[in-house]
């Protein structure tokens, strides 16, 4: 069963937003947009590019003394072990980077596959899908996430990223489901069907185009839900132990009580680093729907 | 569907008994357990007898506090919770609302708009854990004013006495606070864009052009008929404030459902986790499925929509 | 020989609400030939909500029936194999109401033209491709130049729905469904699509199916009329016998509501017939539509005055 708000129906008109290079255009000229992109690309790319010029000596335990202040050396100070935050940063960034774009990937394909065909092709097929979508929705995936990600001991980066992206497809799938639904019964699509195009042939070249802004915006979204995610779940101990993240530097400075002996540095870097990455992102995600649906660039 | 999952339950209790100092693995004794627990029968049997009790109403005995009945356990976590949820997301759904009614209406005439929406941001993308993290430190650590952790003070018999009252209302506060902000940017988010979007509708104007008092129009239209997309909102978010509810229980070490499921994971206690799970997906469904059947009695614009057919 | 396409008493129940409970009828027992000896002009006419639409859909296969079946050559349309298919869509092309929303506003216009030209191979070599789409074009009516490679929202409604002529012109069918082609144009406008449809029929030997809510169009434009009422067929036949003497009380209606001085002076009207479209009066045609227009009383106040008509007659 699937209640349809006046909200939802405005969001599956469709709107004269900019297409192609102008879309970009106009993307690159919104502020929300722009100073999301600036502050991510600093936040992310800079542990990305130094992880490559850091020498390898430095990353192990013990490279540095224990419990230090930020130095020239080590330039976010150490933690309990002797490793610099900084060197953890590098490598954490790209880890929870990684989370974001492999669940980000899965959820935002798998939700607009499951969402055209429902949509578009309707029936029995529909009724199945929409129900899981229903279903998926409702629940609450963090707990889930919890139940996963504790029964599958000893998880990777990448299989955490791949548990989390499980749960990523619902709220897209409906989306684009909705978005399909009214597009579908535009002439377009009939003049498509009367021009020999098959239905793969619409989805893709009909529809598609109309839905990518938004799937763009839900990309970001689910990126930044991902990492999040990720972040919630290595600090309940539930994270790759093997490995660096944002969320498993955070669980280890917490295990070894970093906020009581006082080594700020150590859990402010991630906690800064995620708050600036979650922002910085969902600037973004506003950015492009102001772009892709001139209705909300009034309220700015 | 915990027990689909590899891991012993079992050898994880006799593995904790043997790091007590108790004669772990005697035959007898496993055999006895198993029994107790019915994992001598096949899954299939096992997942029936399951059903068949939750719909009884009996979730079975917990495996690592073993003498405690799995209801008892729940029973004993859920008003935390519930008192922990209902609170803080009625205050924060209240309070987001009207400040958003506020700051949407008077928009950029309110020279605070831009300094509160920019906090507001903040707070939403930032998430629960994160925030508890930091009000522990600042409110815990810094300003020692808050207990750490725990929903009153460790030894305290529960009663109704006011000091009792007041230590949970202490212990309490930062869990509370941590969601309340949190959702608070969310609501305060949705309503602003919701009343912004209602100002140039005819009716406004038409109040307007009436010589209708601004406040009347405000809260008299406007906020009235944001009311039904900003409850719709709710019911949507429900899932996702549990979820977010779970983690900040279990850092504050708050005793609601929450805290028990993450201890029952850890202790691979499926009894427990098993009717934890199921009680917080029936729950959140049960009042999806309330506000689906309720929505177009009070909203004559929500139409049940059919799919396929064209 | 077997007809072109043939309905063969189609009905179409829509079922919608929660539980699939609530049926609408929006056509019934419809019964349809066009065969391929002589290109003709059939108009079709009815209110809003008489089923027209559902009609055009249906013979286009967008629409299965509930009951009955759409024969292409004899062949029903819900197991054509894709070689017929292909064949159907070549004989039996479309026009719809809406000129804007028949348009993807993600794409230059030449969208339209390019896919019916790349899927049914139209055009020979590449260079060919653009030709053909400038001489149907120019069979509507529009300059290539002002047209191609603008975006929908750059063009007129006129000239949108002239483009649509022109792409189902590029196929060379045997048959164009127009459903209500003109009936969201402006009226200085219409003028123009009507005429590229009409000599879609004259010039180019293509039937036609002219959807209409208006009456005087109907009768300008086609050779015989069918009229539907409350998703039924109430009156079908060669244009002047239906005009001249309709049987139904609602065609009865239909035509005493037509205010100009065409009803009695019939005989002038069908000087104007083939020229209509040129004409400086066309504006009349705007007067008769808003009047048809108007939402329909309901039957119970309508019939006895019809009734009343039909015993004078
Ligand atoms: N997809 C549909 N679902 C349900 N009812 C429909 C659908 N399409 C048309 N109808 C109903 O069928 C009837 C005929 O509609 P239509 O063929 O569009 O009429 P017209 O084109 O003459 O205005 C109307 O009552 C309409 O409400
Ligand atoms: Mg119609």
């Amino acid at each position: 069963m699937t209640v349809v708000t006046g909200q939802d129906q405005i969001a599956a008109e469709e709107t004269q937003a900019p297409k192609g290079r102008g879309f970009i255009r106009s993307l690159l000229r919104n502020r929300n947009f722009a100073i999301g992109l600036i502050i991510f690309l600093t936040v992310a790319l800079i542990p990305v590019f130094a992880r490559m010029s850091i020498d390898p000596a430095t990353r192990r335990t013990g490279a540095f003394p224990a419990r230090q202040p930020p130095s020239a050396e080590a330039p976010l100070g150490t933690e309990a072990l002797g490793q610099s935050v900084y060197v953890q940063l590098t490598e954490a960034v790209p880890n929870s980077l990684q989370v974001g774009l492999i669940a980000a990937t899965m959820g935002t394909v798998l939700g607009a596959i499951v969402g055209f065909v429902s949509g578009y092709f309707g029936g029995a097929v529909d009724t199945l899908l929409r129900i899981s979508i229903d279903v998926f929705l409702s629940v609450p995936s963090l707990l889930f996430l919890v139940l996963i990600a504790a029964l599958v001991r000893g998880v990777s980066v990448q299989s955490m990223a791949l548990i989390i992206g499980l749960f990523a497809w619902a709220w897209p799938a409906r989306q684009v489901r909705a978005q399909v639904l009214s597009l579908k019964e535009r002439g377009f699509v009939e003049i498509a069907r009367l021009s020999g195009m098959s239905g793969l042939e619409i989805v893709f070249f009909e529809l598609m185009p109309h839905m990518l802004p938004w799937l763009g915006a839900n990309f970001v979204n689910a990126f930044i839900a991902a990492i999040l995610a990720e972040a919630g779940l290595s600090i309940l101990g539930l994270g790759p132990q093997g490995e660096m993240t944002l969320g498993m530097m955070i669980y280890w400075s917490n295990n070894y009580s970093a906020m009581l002996l006082d080594l700020w540095w150590w859990w402010v870097t991630p906690v800064v680093t995620l708050i600036l990455l979650s922002f910085s992102l969902y600037l973004i995600h506003l950015g492009f729907d102001e772009v892709s649906n001139p209705r909300m660039r009034a309220e700015g | 569907m915990p027990r689909l999952v590899p891991g012993d339950p079992l050898s994880a209790v006799f593995m904790k008994m043997s790091e007590m100092g108790g004669s772990a693995g005697i035959p007898e004794l496993v055999a006895e357990y198993k029994r107790m627990f019915g994992l001598d029968q096949p899954l299939g049997a096992q997942y029936i007898s399951f059903w068949r009790e939750f719909l009884q109403g009996n979730l079975g005995y917990s495996i690592s506090i073993f003498p405690s009945k799995v209801t008892d356990i729940i029973g004993l976590a859920l008003p935390w919770t519930i008192g922990l949820l209902s609170l803080t997301t009625i205050i924060s759904w209240i309070l987001g609302s009207v400040i958003g009614a506020v700051v949407g209406w008077r928009g950029s005439r309110f020279r605070l708009s831009r300094p509160i929406v920019l906090a507001a941001l903040l707070l939403y993308t930032t998430p629960y854990y994160i925030l508890a993290l930091i009000l522990i430190f600042i409110f815990a650590f810094q300003l020692n004013i808050f207990p750490l952790s725990g929903a009153y003070t460790r030894g305290a018999t529960p009663d109704l006495s006011l000091p009792f009252i007041l230590d949970v209302i202490e212990h309490g506060m930062l869990p509370a606070l941590s969601i309340v902000l949190v959702s608070l940017g969310w609501w305060f988010l949705s309503m602003r864009s919701l009343i912004t979007s209602q100002k140039g509708e005819d009716y406004i104007l038409n109040a307007e052009a009436k010589g209708l008092k601004e406040r009347r129009i405000l809260w008299g239209y406007a906020f009235r008929n944001a009311l039904l997309p900003q409850t719709t909102g709710l019911a949507i978010s429900l899932g996702h404030i549990v979820g977010g509810a779970i983690i900040t229980e279990t850092i504050f070490a708050y005793p609601g459902i929450g805290w028990v499921i993450f201890n029952a994971i850890k202790g691979l206690d499926f009894p427990v986790i098993q009717g934890g799970v199921l009680l917080i997906i029936v729950a959140v469904v049960v009042a999806n499925f309330i506000i689906d059947i309720l929505y177009p009695l009070i909203d004559p614009r929500i139409r049940y929509q059919t799919a396929g057919g064209g | 020989m077997t007809p072109l396409l043939q309905a063969h008493q189609v009905t179409k129940v829509f079922r919608s609400g929660m539980t699939q409970r609530k049926q609408t009828v929006a056509l019934r027992d419809f019964s349809l030939s066009i065969g391929t000896d002589a290109p003709s002009i059939i108009a079709v006419v009815g209110e809003s909500g008489s089923g027209k639409s559902t009609m055009a859909r249906l013979l286009l296969g967008l629409e299965r029936p509930t009951v009955g079946e759409v024969l292409y050559a004899g062949e029903d349309l819900r197991t054509l194999n894709r070689a017929r298919r292909r064949a159907f869509l070549n004989d039996i092309q479309a026009v719809f109401q809406d000129p804007f929303a028949s348009f993807n506003p993600f794409y230059k216009v030449d969208h339209v033209l390019e896919v019916p030209i790349n899927k049914f191979g139209l055009a020979p070599e590449r260079g060919a491709s653009r030709a053909l789409m400038e001489e149907a074009l120019q069979a509507v009516g529009l300059r290539p130049p002002e047209t191609l490679g603008r975006y929908p929202h750059q063009l007129s409604g006129g000239q949108r729905q002239r483009i649509m002529v022109a792409r189902a012109l590029l196929m060379q069918p045997k048959l164009i469904i127009a459903d209500e082609p003109v009936s969201m144009i402006d009226a200085s406008l219409r003028a123009t699509v009507l005429d590229s449809l009409r000599q879609c029929n004259e010039d180019f030997g293509i039937s036609l199916i002219y959807i209409t809510h208006d009456l005087t169009t109907a009768y300008q434009i086609s050779h015989d009329i069918i009229v539907l009422y409350a998703c039924s067929v109430v009156e079908a036949g060669a244009v002047e016998q239906v005009v001249k003497r309709p049987q139904h009380p609602y065609t009865q209606l239909l035509i005493s509501s037509i205010p100009c001085p065409t009803r009695t002076a019939s005989g002038r009207m069908k000087r104007h017939r083939l020229k209509w479209a040129r004409r400086p009066d066309l504006g009349r045609v705007a007067c008769l539509h808003r009047a048809a227009r108007t939402p329909s009383p309901p039957v119970s106040k309508r019939r006895p005055r019809s009734f009343r008509r039909g015993r004078i007659n």
